[in-house]
């Protein structure tokens, strides 16, 4: 085979193995759009739409409840692009609440191999139609923090109903036996229909215990003649430079190098970098000492220390110590390893088990009443007899 | 004579420390000097919008198994890109499946459907036509309850719902999808060809 003919067949090749793995890519903005019902009202969005292949098809169309609503400026791009849309509302709408629009770009399939791809992407128009009256809907967030920081409280109010309302929330924190600790006050605020209202402030956490907590948002709202409570709540660590010793290995088979364990969990709520495990096994007749690997715990991360040792090294029963090393502090826990020589052959002990006992119980009494009956028969034999 | 130099003296010191005192004093005040002072009279805004993007990129986007047939004398053969094998056939095999990633910065939700059923697809007796999500980086797909990831399961025309939220973050933003097929000896013939639709949602 000629030189040059190998070199086409290897690109040919090469060309063959590229097409078999190629990008295709389909996006729009923005995302995500919100609004509230106002009667006949004219709602225009200009999107766009990014594709990594400037000759690809796309069209475009509207879906969901209110899509018979929504006007396009166009309906078809090639290779991405902008577009408009209108929303034209009506007078009224029956679904109270949320209603989703769907903006969709649709390409055309990839149209290589024996499976090839297409992708739809969907932007929402979220559009809120007023409860009768009075209604509330909130979002609140928190995360976790360590002690002695300034955790973030956030909480976001929206009037969902037709009526404008007084909103008076607290944020109240309670642990974990549903004591409150504390609380996030925030002041009065008065909000028209459609209107929402962000509170944020930070929550002191020195002298909070480590802990599981809940962030309970209790929002009364109404007005001077009628109030109701709306709540939320979310859960959150507040963590302290604590690593756990949660277990270890308590029972090895004499079987030369045989792997001990030591399961370590983060109560911190940052990494902990280097965690080890120092283990100490002592009796009478002697014993060992060693070290596992260092780990890197992420916040709040369980995971297992690990190292081998020689088992043959050992019998009987140990007190273990084990400290669990980590930024300048230690954990220490104690126990017992069980060191047995690896048995033979291992047998399944016997269960038993009510059923099988039932059953056990049933079949004596049935053979005692075989061996009576059959006691009886040569009874009435010997007497005719 | 003597007094006169004690003198001359104490005189020569004196001048060293007035020269010291002098210098210090100087450095003292220059230490002291004009400094830049003030307020702002007047402030600036940065406004920056971030617009909100709803984007997923097939970074894998193409199953090519070629050309083949089931081996003779076999009822059907076994194309599976998860395993990477293609049993009783003569097809080449596939090992990549097709990947799926969110690059927007937005979660979305993850449907996808298929163009053909197997019966359309591959034709014959009892053919097979199925997926396989599974996360390409670790926990990218918050799988919906009617699905579950790292089986094989039937494909549908229809859309199915397969994560209610496929992750922005770039550490857990990817799901591999794994094609199974079970071709016939008696299947169609000829060039087959389908399309899997992926259908990404702004969440």
């Amino acid at each position: 085979m000629k030189k040059s003919t190998v070199i086409l067949l290897g690109l040919v090749f090469a060309t063959l193995i590229s097409l078999n793995a190629v990008s295709a890519s389909l996006g729009i903005s923005p995302a995500i759009t919100r609004y509230n019902f106002v009667p006949n009202e004219r709602i225009s969005i200009e999107y766009t739409v990014y594709s990594d292949n400037p000759e690809k098809m796309i069209d475009m169309y509207a879906q969901g409840d209110l899509a018979q609503y929504v006007t396009f400026n166009k309906q078809n791009l090639v290779g991405g692009g902008t577009f408009k849309i209108a929303v034209n509302l009506p007078a009224n709408i029956d679904t109270v609440g949320k209603n989703t629009i769907y903006i969709a770009a649709r390409e055309q399939p990839s149209g290589l191999g024996t499976i090839g791809t297409a992708i739809i992407i969907r932007a929402v128009i979220y559009l809120y139609v007023p409860y009768p009256g009075k209604y509330i809907e909130g979002e609140l967030s928190v995360r976790d923090a360590n002690v002695n920081e300034q955790m973030p409280v956030e909480l976001k109010v929206y009037n969902r109903g037709k009526e404008e309302i007084t909103i008076l929330p607290v944020v109240n924190i309670l642990n974990s036996n549903m004591q409150k600790v504390t609380a996030v006050n925030f002041p009065e605020v008065q909000l028209a229909s459609g209107q929402e209202q962000d509170f944020g402030k930070r929550l002191d956490t020195t002298g909070m215990m480590p802990d599981n907590y809940i962030a309970d948002a209790v929002i009364t709202y109404g007005d001077k003649d009628y109030w109701e409570t709306y709540e939320i709540n979310r859960t959150f660590r507040i963590g302290s430079l604590f690593v756990n010793v949660t277990n270890f290995t308590k029972q090895l088979y004499r079987d030369g190098l045989q792997k001990f364990g030591v399961d370590v969990k983060s109560g911190w709520n940052s990494d902990v970098k280097e965690v080890y495990a120092e283990v100490r096994l002592t009796n009478e007749t002697g014993g060992m000492t060693f070290r596992t690997p260092s780990a890197d715990l992420k916040a709040w991360e369980s995971k297992r220390l690990e190292q081998y040792i020689d088992t043959n090294a050992l019998s009987g029963d140990y007190r273990t110590e084990i400290a669990a090393v980590y930024l300048g502090k230690s954990t220490t826990v104690e126990g017992t390893l069980k060191v047995r020589d690896k048995p033979a052959v291992w047998v399944k002990p016997l269960k038993i088990t009510g059923l099988s006992l039932a059953g056990l119980i049933v079949l004596a009494a049935l053979i005692i009443v075989i061996r009576e009956i059959f006691k009886l028969g040569k009874r009435k034999k010997s007497r005719r007899k | 004579m003597a007094e006169d130099n004690l003198v001359l003296a104490v005189a020569v010191l004196a001048v060293i420390a007035s020269l010291a005192a002098a210098g210090f004093s100087y450095y003292s005040l220059a230490g002291q000097g004009p400094k830049i002072v003030g307020f702002a009279t007047s402030t600036g805004t940065a406004n920056l919008t971030v617009d909100l993007v709803a984007n997923i990129n097939f970074t894998d986007n193409v199953i090519m198994w070629g050309n083949g047939s089931v081996d003779t004398g076999m009822l059907y053969a076994i194309l599976d890109t998860a395993q990477g094998t293609v049993g009783n056939g003569s097809w080449t095999p596939e090992t990549s499946g097709l990947t799926l990633e969110n690059i927007g910065n937005v979660n979305v939700t993850l449907d996808l459907k298929v163009g053909k059923s197997a019966a359309d697809f591959i034709g014959g007796t009892d053919p097979a036509y199925e997926w396989n999500v599974s996360n390409s980086d670790v926990d990218s797909c918050v799988a919906d309850a009617g699905f579950t990831l790292d089986v094989y399961s039937g494909t549908t025309t229809s859309d199915t719902n397969i994560c209610d939220y496929l992750l922005y973050n770039d550490a857990s933003d990817a799901v591999r999808i794994d094609i199974k097929l079970k071709v016939p000896y008696n299947s169609l013939k000829g060039y087959l060809v389908d399309t899997i639709t992926a259908t990404g949602t702004a969440v």
